[in-house]
């Protein structure tokens, strides 16, 4: 007769068995759903396998109506902002009612879009950065917004400097919301007490050449800087870049020219390590509103936060030029995107949304509330849009700078590409490294980024 | 388990058992074994799931290259691991850094904790009021001792800047230069979990044994002697215990990374789980990541194995 004993080597032995069964079961990885081609031209709106994801309570008062689920990218005031416009979306209608839940930021959205697309319970709608939704739209998650245009609502009433990046294979797949680009806000009461010039463009040299005066003022006991940088200016520094005459990437080809990547590094690098008069803060903008530093860059969905947390007057110009002036600026923000799902009716109240979130009122509406560009063009002309432009001048800063903006190059489509360079940068003015083994590190990792995804970019008529 | 199978053991065999007693006897031990596997499925099964699987589902992954959104992973054999070994990686950076930052946390937290778990032992006044105050950080969610150094560490406003003050000096900018970046981690770090490792050790020292004590006193033996031969010894299977998570705890903290330094500049402050996340959720390398984790797993494995070999010829359990 067998010993029935349990001992620790049986059961370390059936522990083992179970990996291994788990080790089988590990092998049968997530297959291609049906329909799982990119969203590219012929490809169905529909996915049956794309359930939507849990709605939460509805309000009683909007029971029994089709129900749509949209993941908002904001936090705080911004959230509670776009908040209030879907309850009036709600409330204007009887027949949908939009749920929205904030999932973070955006990188929260990409993580959960990403985890949702693996679980098939998604959201009707969301909201990419930039060219973020690419990724999404190779992966077929995205239906595209074209048969539902009308003549009221389409691409024309946009904002054009946005719409080419939501298109992709002949098809419109984004439509531009929470646009922005970014800014130079600055200390205009510093900048009037030292006789510094206000209300104009600036340029690097120009504001670095200002050092010595401004540093002549004091806070908290520290001598007040002129520039802070972060270390994460990624996006800012197309725009350094564009105002120094170079570009980050032409197609593939990364860095074309590095005599002005080297200028702009040793730029940095030089106004925080040699002249002392810029440094890299941990956080610019807290800095900023304490009268620490008194220029910063932002978005310029920041103006509304900023103008309202500064207790000193608050200046808004273009971004600062060099060799270019004034420079390219590259541009920001999100659009609304349809989710490839399994209901065409769902889709259709979505695209009801967008185009409620589309009209003039709504755009001038939410441009007043947040900062972010009035996406739609006739919007400027809403009563509430031009009496903000006529008391507070910083917002026509904004729109102006409009004409300059210009989408980033492909490689900076790619988190992986942003985070390259802003580690470079954070290096540059953290650290004070050299600038030719920081452009060299730098064109590998921007040149990896472009070749794993050269089928895509290819794709999109990237050469 | 163990201690069934050598209770059966020791069990007395009878001398020629009647049937009947045998039958009760099988009873008892199929009501013991349904018991034995009622009580520990529920947690076996959890095992499983949660631990076996992911970490052999991350082991499949890492021979893979997946976006997370395309539908279905590339297989590519070893090419992530062969790219994470090759001369200059980030890996090599990371694991430069983790043991740098584990050593000098697990080290320091054991050294630190272990004087005043001493001192509190000691019952001197306030040691109510101190023990509260150096067990509180540990309660404090990793994010918010972040955030809280953060502050410390401002160099315009913070703590920093005012202790750097006084002796006429400018406070280091912690979390901005790679100079400084792994200490401002590495202190962050220590500060959260040293009041634990001294309740720990408190806690022990309370409960050792007195008669030894006594001996020894009549020995002749006294405080640092006494402190030296007799307390460490008798503490080290408290010691084992604390190493072996003190390094797992601190191999794996991510939270502090997440608020202070984001694992830079560059990637002076980039630890094995930091690397980690970046790969996956920054990058969507999916695969790379699962090689970093594999990595990481296996040498947490072997780290803790050198322990429990030491531990065999170090550790006095009585």
């Amino acid at each position: 007769m067998h010993d029935r004993t349990l001992t620790r080597r049986h059961l370390l032995a059936m522990l083992g068995a179970g990996a291994g069964a788990a080790a089988l079961a590990s092998c049968s990885l997530p297959t291609a759903g049906a329909g799982s081609d990119a969203g590219g031209a012929g490809s169905s709106a529909l996915r049956p396998d794309m359930k939507q994801a849990a709605l939460g309570e509805i309000p009683s008062q909007y029971r029994g109506r089709t129900n749509i689920l949209f993941w908002a990218p904001w936090t705080g005031h911004l959230f509670d902002v776009i908040a209030e416009a879907f309850t009036m979306f709600n409330d204007s209608q009887t027949d949908i009612y939009a749920a929205i839940e904030s999932v973070g930021g955006y990188a929260d959205l990409h993580t959960q879009f990403t985890a949702a697309l693996q679980a098939k319970a998604v959201p009707d709608m969301v909201c990419f950065p930039e060219l973020q939704w690419l990724q999404f739209y190779f992966a077929g998650a995205l239906a595209p917004l074209d048969p539902y245009f009308t003549d009221e609502w389409n691409l024309d009433i946009y904002l054009q400097s946005y719409v080419g990046e939501g298109r992709a294979g002949d098809e419109t797949y984004v439509v531009p919301f929470a646009r922005s680009t970014p800014i130079f806000y600055y200390n205009k009461t510093a900048f009037t007490e030292l006789g510094l010039p206000v209300d104009t463009t600036y340029t690097w040299s120009q504001l670095r050449e200002l050092g010595p005066e401004i540093a002549s003022l004091t806070s908290s006991g520290q001598p007040v800087r002129t520039f802070a940088y972060s270390a994460a200016d990624g996006w800012y520094a197309s725009s350094w870049l564009w105002a120094f005459g170079g570009a980050w990437t032409d197609g593939f080809d990364v860095m074309p020219d590095e005599g002005p990547v080297r200028d702009l590094m040793g730029f940095a690098r030089d106004w925080v390590h040699v002249d002392g008069h810029a440094y890299q803060a941990q956080a610019p903008h807290t800095d900023f509103q304490t009268g620490l530093v008194t220029a910063v860059h932002g978005s310029t969905a920041s103006m509304r936060g900023l103008t309202e947390a500064v207790d000193f007057e608050l200046g808004a110009a273009f971004m600062p030029g060099e060799v270019d002036q004034p420079p390219l600026v590259p541009t920001g923000g999100s659009g609304f995107s349809l989710v490839r799902t399994d209901s065409k009716e769902r889709q259709d109240a979505t695209a009801e949304l967008m185009k409620f979130l589309g009209t003039p009122q709504m755009s001038g509406w939410y441009h007043v509330r947040s900062g972010y560009v009035p996406v739609v063009e006739a919007a400027r002309d809403e009563p509430e849009v031009r009496e903000l432009h006529a008391t507070d001048p910083n917002f026509t800063v904004a729109i102006e700078q409009l004409a300059n903006a210009q989408t980033v190059a492909p490689a900076l489509w790619f988190q992986a590409g942003v985070q390259a360079l802003e580690k470079s940068f954070a290096s540059l003015t953290g650290d004070g490294v050299e600038v030719q083994p920081t452009i060299d590190a730098l064109r590998v990792e921007l040149e990896d980024v472009l070749e794993d995804n050269r089928d895509d970019l290819e794709a999109l008529g990237v050469s | 388990m163990t201690v069934l199978a050598d209770r059966r053991r020791a069990r007395p065999r009878p001398p020629a058992a009647p049937r009947r007693r045998s039958a009760t006897r099988t009873r008892a031990l199929l009501r013991e074994g349904l018991l034995f596997w009622a009580l520990i499925l529920p947690n076996l099964a959890a095992i499983v799931v949660f631990g076996y699987y992911p970490t052999l589902y991350n082991l499949v992954l890492s021979l893979t290259d997946w976006d997370f959104v395309q539908p279905a992973p590339v297989l590519v054999g070893l090419d992530n691991y062969v790219e994470l070994l090759r001369p200059g990686s980030v890996l090599a950076d990371a694991l430069r850094n983790t043991t740098v930052f584990v050593l000098v946390t697990v080290l320091g937290t054991m050294v630190g904790g272990l004087a005043i778990g001493a001192l509190l032992a000691q019952r001197l006044r306030l040691s109510g009021v101190v023990r509260t105050l150096a067990f509180a950080p540990h309660m404090l969610p990793g994010a918010a001792v972040g955030v809280l150094w953060l502050f410390l560490f401002d160099p315009s406003y913070g703590l920093s800047r005012w202790l750097f003050e006084m002796v006429g000096a400018d406070s280091p900018r912690w979390t901005t230069t790679s100079d400084f970046s792994l200490w401002a981690i590495t202190i962050a770090y220590a500060w959260q979990r040293l009041g634990f490792v001294a309740i720990i050790y408190y806690a022990a020292i309370l409960d050792l044994p007195r008669d030894l004590y006594e001996a020894a006193a009549l020995d002749g033996a006294r405080g640092w002697s006494l402190f030296r031969h007799l307390t460490i010894p008798l503490l080290s299977p408290i010691t084992f215990f604390l190493t072996v998570t003190g390094v797992i705890a601190a191999a794996q903290t991510f939270d502090i990374i997440a608020t202070l330094t984001n694992g830079g500049p560059g990637t002076s402050s980039t630890t094995l789980p930091w690397l980690v996340y970046e790969q996956a959720f920054v990058s969507f390398d999916i695969g790379t990541s699962a090689a970093s984790a594999t990595v990481m797993f296996v040498l947490l494995l072997v780290v803790t194995l050198v322990q429990t070999r030491v531990a065999h010829r170090q550790v006095h359990y009585s």
